[in-house]
């Protein structure tokens, strides 16, 4: 939930005025900037997309570490490195796990997932 | 022409001064400009006359810090002990590993006309029949480097591949469970030994130069290694490599037809063991995407090209896990 110290416009719009500029430049950007730009306003998608469902994924996030006894990822990461899971978890570690790339990909790469069973 | 020294610019007369002892005679730089600015590399085309012939070059500049430094001079005997056995290569003109010439290690080698952007090599009309023919040049061109005897060549790292992934996915100083699941999967299931071979470490659509009559050059020899072959099939069939298509060699061809053009000590290659080393493959993306974000956080180079690598990692994780559910 967002505060209203710093009022409008709020970051997430910000951004959104910072991308629609970098768009607005198009071919005014030497070729061999023009790569760079584009990388540049994905960038910026990502931040959007991250801010508009940030607390939500951050919460199923907590859920999941919470139902897997995982303080973070850093804890979880370390105890399966240490191959300390037991065998008849695994699925449901992976399940989890699973369930968090899938909300990551939401903002860093939202068509991902359908490219991926589309067997591209 | 310009003096300026800065850290990514090209001074052209120091280039005439490296290669004119090089080529015999008074060289005359004509025209340079940037091709790539690479997490580790600067690159540059460089035409110049040397006596009365025009020549086109491609000169690699390594920066100071990052991925792969300090290896030109065994890069060139690479590309040459690769030209010997067959494998098309661009010819070296020089190289040094003593930044004091240019500001940094070079190597110079001639510039070899055709296609290096991999969306293009999987549309442009123009390449169809080097398309067709895709997969099975790669099987050949494999097995001849494959084939090179290690004996033949500078000393080079044998690193065990899940350890390299491991050590770099720490040096990151991120946690990420998603490719924990993968490395103790791929350790669970160890992969056929094989004599090693020397291994390219980077064969993939995106570093070939392809014209209408197919594979004319294979680039970017600096991850190169003694190891188990099958990582150079296992990377050439990996989805980032496939550019968003289809078809499992590089987005172009058919494995059936890779693999029948190549030919292994030790063996004919099993899907399952495939699986493994693609499953590996996206593995190491993943994480070398995390480093190359981690060479952006640290200020060793500043690149928003680099900090969204760091992002499009979760791509790496969901293929890992998505592979790991169907074979767990």
């Amino acid at each position: 939930m967002r505060g209203e110290l710093f009022g409008s416009p709020t970051a997430a719009q910000l951004i959104e005025a910072v991308r629609e500029f970098l768009e607005s430049l198009g071919d005014d950007i030497p070729r061999d900037r023009a790569f760079h730009l584009r990388v540049a306003i994905n960038a910026l998608r990502v931040a959007e997309r991250e801010l508009a469902i940030s607390c939500e994924a951050e919460a199923g996030h907590r859920q999941r570490m919470a139902a897997l006894g995982a303080s973070d990822d850093t804890d979880l990461a370390r105890t399966i490195r240490a191959g300390q899971f037991p065998p008849d978890r695994r699925d449901e570690i992976l399940a989890s796990v699973l369930a968090d790339v899938e909300a990551r990909l939401q903002a860093n790469s939202p068509d991902y997932i359908g490219r991926y069973d589309a067997g591209e | 022409m310009t003096t300026d020294a800065g850290p990514e610019s090209l001074d052209p007369e120091r280039v005439a001064s490296i290669l004119s002892p090089v080529l015999g005679g008074a060289v005359e730089v004509a025209e340079t400009r940037r091709l790539s600015a690479g997490a580790s590399r600067l690159s540059w085309s460089v035409d110049i006359r040397a006596g009365a012939a025009p020549r086109r070059l491609v000169l690699q500049r390594e920066r100071g810090k990052g991925l792969g430094r300090g290896k030109m001079l065994r890069e060139a005997a690479l590309l040459r002990a690769a030209a010997a056995a067959g494998v098309p290569v661009p010819a070296v003109v020089a190289a040094d590993d003593d930044p004091a010439a240019l500001g940094g290690a070079y190597l110079v080698t001639e510039r070899i006309e055709g296609e290096t952007i991999p969306r293009r090599i999987l549309r442009d009309p123009a390449l169809a029949r080097a398309r067709a023919g895709f997969a099975a040049q790669c099987g050949r061109i494999l097995s001849r480097i494959h084939a090179i005897p290690l004996g033949c060549l500078p000393d080079l790292p044998r690193p065990d591949p899940i350890d390299a992934i491991a050590e770099m996915l720490d040096n990151t100083g991120q946690s990420r469970p998603a490719f924990e699941i993968g490395l103790a999967w791929l350790r669970e299931h160890p992969p056929r030994q094989r004599p090693a071979t020397l291994v390219h470490g980077d064969f993939r659509n995106g570093n070939f130069v392809v014209g209408p009559d197919g594979i004319r050059a294979v680039l970017d020899w600096e991850l190169a290694y003694a190891g188990n072959p099958m990582q150079d099939l296992g990377w050439l069939c990996a989805r980032p490599w496939r550019w968003g298509a289809s078809p499992p060699v590089g987005g172009i061809g058919r494995i059936d037809e890779l693999l029948a053009a190549y030919s292994p000590a030790g063996g004919p290659v099993s899907a399952g063991e495939l699986f493994w080393w693609k499953l590996l493959s996206s593995l190491r993306w993943g994480v070398i995407c995390l480093e190359q974000a981690r060479v952006h956080l640290s200020g060793e180079q500043r690149s928003v090209e680099l900090a969204v690598l760091g992002r499009l990692s979760s791509e790496m994780e969901y293929d890992v896990l998505r592979m790991v559910r169907d074979a767990w």
